[in-house]
């Protein structure tokens, strides 16, 4: 698929990503900061998230989810 | 236009991407105005184990902050997943401020549920979507691998707000 758009959206640097399938629809995916990406994304992906995705951001989206976690009642 | 949106003009009948692109702007059309339209596909992937994704039935649409989602899970692996990831858009808010039941419906096919479920539900947290079931005079109930098996299947439709 081809790259098309990048929107950093949120405190928290979410990276929402278009991109153009082979038969001319969009689609898309959302990266959060917790994730490592592919040897093979786009380069500009790469390099959006090394500028947005600093410790800082990191750290603070990691704690937030540990202290939230799932309100899971499993049975 | 003609019809539905606006004046006398060339075009009428469903309207689509093409008469509603990003960002445009129509006049008296206040819940569209200024926040965009968009149509598209998406991929979600399971924490364990694996489906197979109908492409045709994996689509949004996005009308400004709302989102609204169809999803077609098929031959799940045995021990299948307890939550999915890949929505399209982030969450508003992004974070555990997004709390929150999404309006969702489901078909399955072979899936166990709890004893006395009446309803299923989805629940989106953290950028993740969570299968929960309502059980009659008990708790509730988180959908887990141990609810799929070999071959089970589900579809499933959703909406939510999402970052604009």
């Amino acid at each position: 698929m081809k790259l098309d758009n990048i929107t950093v959206v949120s405190e928290h640097k979410h990276l929402q990503i278009r991109e153009i399938t082979d038969s001319g629809g969009y689609h898309r995916r959302v990266l959060t900061p917790d994730m490592t990406l592919a040897d093979d994304e786009h380069q500009e992906i790469k390099d959006t998230a090394e500028k947005e995705w600093t410790d800082e951001v990191k750290s603070a989206w990691t704690t937030l989810q540990e202290l939230n976690p799932i309100p899971s009642v499993d049975r | 236009m003609s019809g539905i949106i606006g004046g006398a003009g060339s075009k009428s009948g469903i309207i689509g991407i093409t008469e509603l692109p990003e960002n445009k702007t129509f006049s008296g059309i206040a819940s569209i105005s200024g926040s965009g339209y968009e149509e598209g596909a998406f991929t979600l992937s399971p924490n364990t184990g694996s489906f197979t994704t109908v492409t045709a039935q994996s689509h949004y649409t996005r009308i400004g902050s709302y989102c609204h989602c169809s999803y077609s899970l098929n031959n799940l692996a045995s021990s299948a997943f307890a939550t999915l990831s890949g929505l399209p858009f982030t969450t508003r808010p992004s974070g555990t401020g997004y709390d929150s039941v999404a309006m969702s419906s489901f078909m399955m096919n072979g899936v166990d549920t709890v004893d006395a479920t009446f309803e299923v539900s989805m629940y989106i947290y953290n950028m993740n979507i969570y299968i929960y079931q309502a059980v009659d005079g008990a708790g509730w109930a988180a959908m887990t691998a141990s609810h799929m098996g070999t071959g089970d299947d589900i579809q499933m439709a959703w909406s939510y707000h999402c970052q604009s």
